[in-house]
């Protein structure tokens, strides 16, 4: 039986991600038009607007049209082509968001040109030595027991209701939540998720760690107004961090209850469909309160200059600054430098995650 | 406290960074003891190069006026200042006898010399930044 839930949150999910997509560049700093440089007192211009305006049309004219020809495919086709259809509208909004931000920088050089806009790079340079105790934005570490207190429980639950565990376990769902795989009941297959946990934990602390770490983007002609403006991004980002972190590992250890104890399978769905959307909500909710608070008006002089920009401004690339994390050119968030070599090491480290765990799972799941 | 250095400025990058930190000192913002950022924090922070930290540190360590440890990292030093030395003397002559003839030329009296020196002097020691 084919129930219609699941594809009501993909489609409530499409048009989040959607939504997310077409709004982005409205985020960060204002004096950059798709990464390209613009004078202060052009950032409200009729014409930069409508260069915004329009990456923001051509993203849901695409969205659109897509989710218009999946429909009619899937309403024609068997489930197998429902869910192809739906995996490649999702994975067709990167290359959509790629094109649309090429297409905006292109239309943002042309229009400076145009105008013979100007703007000289940043020859200052500001930084703080820490008097005292150095004001940390990040949540500490010990915040992150919370989570950890929340995966013993599971392991400690599994350990004590182990009798009651079934000796099949349902090692998989498809895309309606229906179990498609099963697994024998072991210690590796029961702690299985607690381990992914451990794993995830990991990352989201290191994530949190490095956001901390990453330089303070002082402008020097406000340094303290703009040293309490990072503090306080930085915070919000990390108290994010803590939340999506909560929310994947309380999610995770929902689906070992249902796996192990038999909980309520409809409630798969429903929860499946859910964290997406609390992910996609949340970051909208953070965006939006940062940006009202100012707090997205991140100048790093450091890393101003266009020319260490590279490939269609995407990629950051400066020998000279001995900064691993810079904030990102267009957008919130951080980027890496890839004139650092250790920037490798970490592109290489989160392309080996998804593989450690399919080869942890290989290794304990059978 | 705030380091700024202009990477236009005629004055090398390291000798800007040199001269603030003795000012931090001065003006007692950085007292005896305080540690300092490492030399790659730093120069992330600054986003200049690690050799240009580098170099301002080691000329203020090679002086006295900070000392590093394997342990506690770059502090300032925390015993006593280097005191007036023949070769600080004879640097200060050098640098304030060019200040002198184009005060001169440009027709300052030498009680107006003397004066601005003297309220240059006593800024750096009580509020910073105020005399440049």
């Amino acid at each position: 039986m084919l129930t219609n839930e699941p594809w009501i949150g993909f489609a409530i999910m499409y048009l989040l991600t959607t939504l997310l997509i077409s709004v982005q560049i409205y985020f960060g700093q204002s004096n950059r038009l798709f990464g390209v440089s613009i004078p202060t007192e052009a950032e409200q211009d009729r014409v930069v607007r409508r260069v915004r305006w329009h990456y923001t049309i051509f993203v849901w004219v695409c969205a659109v049209i897509i989710a218009g020809v999946c429909f009619l495919l899937a309403r024609q086709g068997d489930e197998e082509l429902r869910a192809v259809c739906v995996i490649i509208a999702m994975l067709l909004q990167v290359p959509i968001m790629i094109f649309g931000i090429q297409w905006g920088r292109r239309s943002a050089s042309r229009l400076k040109e145009q105008k013979g806009w100007h703007v000289p790079a940043e020859t200052k340079r500001v930084a703080m030595i820490p008097i005292g105790r150095p004001r940390n934005a990040m949540l500490s570490i010990w915040w992150f027991g919370v989570h950890l207190a929340i995966i013993a429980a599971c392991v400690v639950i599994a350990i004590v209701k182990w009798d009651q565990i079934p000796d099949t376990l349902i090692a998989h769902y498809d895309l309606n939540g229906v179990p498609d795989r099963y697994a024998s009941k072991t210690v590796g297959e029961v702690f299985l998720t607690n381990l992914v946990q451990v794993i995830m934990l990991g990352i989201f602390v290191f994530i949190n760690l490095v956001i901390g770490k990453a330089r303070n983007a002082l402008d020097p002609n406000e340094a303290e107004a703009s040293l309490q403006r990072n503090l306080k991004f930085k915070r919000v980002n990390s108290i994010f961090i803590w939340f999506i972190a909560l929310v994947m590992i309380v999610f995770m250890g929902l689906i070992q209850a249902m796996e192990l104890y038999g909980l309520d399978e409809s409630m798969l769905n429903s929860f499946g469909m859910l964290i997406p959307v609390i992910i996609v909500v949340s970051l909208l909710g953070m965006m939006i309160y940062l940006k009202r608070k100012g707090l997205d008006q991140q100048r790093d002089p450091a890393s101003d200059d266009e020319r260490h920009w590279r490939i269609g401004g995407g990629i950051y690339y400066n020998p000279d600054d001995p900064a691993l994390f810079v904030p990102k050119r267009y957008g919130l968030g951080w980027t890496i430098n890839f004139a650092r070599p250790m920037s490798w090491v970490l592109v290489g480290c989160i392309a080996g995650i998804p593989v450690i765990i399919a080869v942890v799972s290989l290794l304990f799941g059978k | 406290m705030f380091v700024a250095l202009d990477l236009q400025s005629e004055t090398p990058i390291y000798a800007q960074l040199v001269y603030q930190l003795i000012e931090g000192i001065a003006s007692g913002e950085l007292k005896s003891g305080d540690p300092l950022p490492s030399v790659r924090s730093f120069a992330e922070e600054l986003g200049i190069n690690l050799h240009t930290v580098n170099k301002a540190y080691t000329l203020l360590k090679q002086e006295g006026f900070l000392q590093v440890h394997r342990k506690q990292g770059v502090i300032v030093q925390p015993g006593r200042m280097p005191g007036v030395t023949a070769e600080f003397e004879d640097k200060l002559r050098h640098q304030m006898r060019s200040l002198a003839a184009e005060a001169a030329v440009r027709g300052m009296s030498d009680e107006t010399f003397t004066e601005l020196c003297k309220s240059v002097y006593q800024n750096t020691i009580t509020k910073r930044g105020e005399n440049k």
